[in-house]
């Protein structure tokens, strides 16, 4: 693959830091980039801020193949292309941490890494989630040395091994499928009796004889002198400890959303931000949510894709009033 | 014990005792990395041509500048984000840090034809995971390793970083007298 598309860290147009923005897009995802579509074709002031590439979770997935209109597409080129084409329509990105923000005045005030500060009358939260890690002896350590979370880039290493997967989602069985082009075998462990996965990437793994099956247990240890040798797992319905050897253990459980900064907002009880599903609003006027960060049934990309172009227009409703206002003073 | 062919390895303390060949100091090595308890112990000082065939010895730098070992490769989405992060790095710090990059490719094409980025510091193709094998083994990347200027591993860092980030560790280790 011999990627040429523009890349955050070359950006094309000079962001002044003094302007007050219409809308600032906190994250590089799709729901980020998609809300920065529709605020550029609105022709808002937007600008958006990423701090390290773009395509967010999407970009460590193999294979997207659930978006429609796009049969099957490498996640990180879906992640550039989706950079290509916010720009293309005028949006301004730029490759910063966000440190810090203020979303309680009508202004509000985005406090990057670099030093700078945005403001602007609408922020538009897309930071998406983390994998979330298990918690048990061993996957700290091991961490680097046979414990992953992202089979794009490790799978690679376990050429001939033996390794286990833990979950049974879409993503563990999606990762698991790509994992299976260079493991040995495949050892899926689920907590539940069946997979909540698609249908579809059931069938796969099922047919594929690379993958063993151990349903109704949790990994409760992490087992290894130097690197990862065995899980110790427990099936949740009798109680039985057993051990399974492996050379690694990839972790894929869900997800924990990057919402620790907004304190201000509302959010469940996973710390996913509260939005009204109508218009992606938050509990703060002029504050919108979208993506893998907010309360919701579906965390799929094209969820996250309608999120953005939602919270876009919203923001764009909401800044328009708000310009009206101070225009009548 | 895999064979290190063309490939020159000295340990810093030890010298040439420990050159190649020994499993039970490779060992040791492994052990070294990556545990809080048991950091500042020395890391491998190599040698090796990079990608453009120029020498890079890692040897040159010790005393002068902090070393950044950072493991990628170009299939892997992270290490391709922190690239542009590594490169302001070298670009700021570059009389404090020297970055040595090393590729775990398939093949020296792949790393050749990659073009997202124009590098600033070497990138070695650690063609038969030597390299890796020196440094604990590599079963995630990015894997960044700080070497400080006395050729002790002070940092094991795993997953992409920025560049607020990777300046926050190597602040560090820069000579107070010295820093930037």
């Amino acid at each position: 693959m011999d990627i040429t598309i523009m890349n955050l860290s070359k950006p094309k147009e000079e962001i002044n830091y003094d302007d007050v923005f219409d809308v600032v897009i906190i994250g590089g995802g799709v729901a980020g980039f998609s809300a920065g579509i529709y605020a550029s074709r609105a022709r808002m002031n937007a600008v958006l801020v990423e701090k390290l590439g773009p395509g967010g979770q999407i970009a460590t997935t193999n294979v997207v193949e659930n978006y429609p209109g796009i049969p099957e597409i490498n996640g990180y080129e879906l992640g550039l292309k989706l950079e290509e084409q916010a720009r293309k329509h005028g949006l301004k990105v730029i490759l910063d941490e966000v440190k810090g923000v203020n979303l309680k005045e009508e202004l509000k005030t985005v406090k990057l890494a670099s030093g700078k500060e945005l403001k602007a009358y609408s922020v538009i939260i897309a930071t998406g989630a983390d994998y979330k890690k298990l918690g048990v002896p061993g996957e700290e350590k091991f961490i680097g040395r046979g414990v992953s979370f992202c089979a794009t880039c490790d799978a690679a290493f376990f050429k001939d091994k033996d390794v286990v997967i833990v979950g049974g989602g879409n993503t563990a069985l999606d990762e698991g499928l790509f994992i299976a082009n260079f493991a040995r075998s495949i050892t899926i462990i689920h907590r539940r009796d069946s997979f909540r996965a698609e249908k579809i990437l059931q069938e796969r793994v099922f047919a594929n004889p690379k993958f063993k099956f151990i349903f109704n247990s949790v990994v409760e240890e992490i087992i290894g002198n130097e690197k990862v040798e065995a899980v110790k797992i427990r099936n949740v319905q009798t109680g039985e400890i057993s051990e399974v050897k492996t050379d690694g253990v990839f972790v894929f459980i869900g997800m924990v959303p990057n919402t620790q900064m907004f304190e201000d907002l509302e959010k469940d009880e996973y710390g996913y931000i509260k939005v009204n599903l109508y218009d992606m609003s938050t509990n703060i006027p002029g504050v919108f949510a979208a993506g893998d960060c907010i309360s919701k049934f579906l965390r799929q990309a094209i969820t996250a894709a309608a999120d953005g172009a939602i919270a876009a227009v919203a923001a764009e409703k909401y800044v328009d009033k708000i310009k009206q206002k101070v225009s009548k003073k | 014990m895999r064979k290190l062919s063309n490939f020159k390895v000295t340990l810093l303390v030890l010298v040439t005792i420990l050159f190649v060949s020994s499993p039970i100091h490779l060992m040791g090595v492994e052990k070294a990395i990556g545990k809080e308890s048991e950091k500042n112990l020395p890391a491998f000082i190599f040698s090796a041509k990079d990608i453009e065939g120029n020498k890079v010895n890692l040897a040159d730098y010790l005393g002068k500048k902090i070393i950044v070992v950072n493991f990628w490769a170009t299939w892997c989405p992270p290490c391709r984000f922190e690239i542009p992060e590594l490169i302001k790095l070298q670009k700021v710090y570059k009389d404090k840090i020297q970055i040595i990059g090393v590729s775990l490719d398939r093949s020296l094409g792949d790393v050749k034809n990659y073009r997202e980025n124009k590098f600033n510091y070497p990138i070695i193709w650690d063609r038969y995971g030597e390299i890796a094998y020196l440094y604990g083994g590599i079963s995630s990347i990015p894997t960044t390793f700080i070497i400080n200027t006395e050729g002790k591993i002070v940092e094991r860092i795993i997953g992409a970083r920025t560049f607020e980030s990777f300046e926050y560790v190597i602040k560090k280790y820069i000579p107070k007298a010295t820093n930037k």
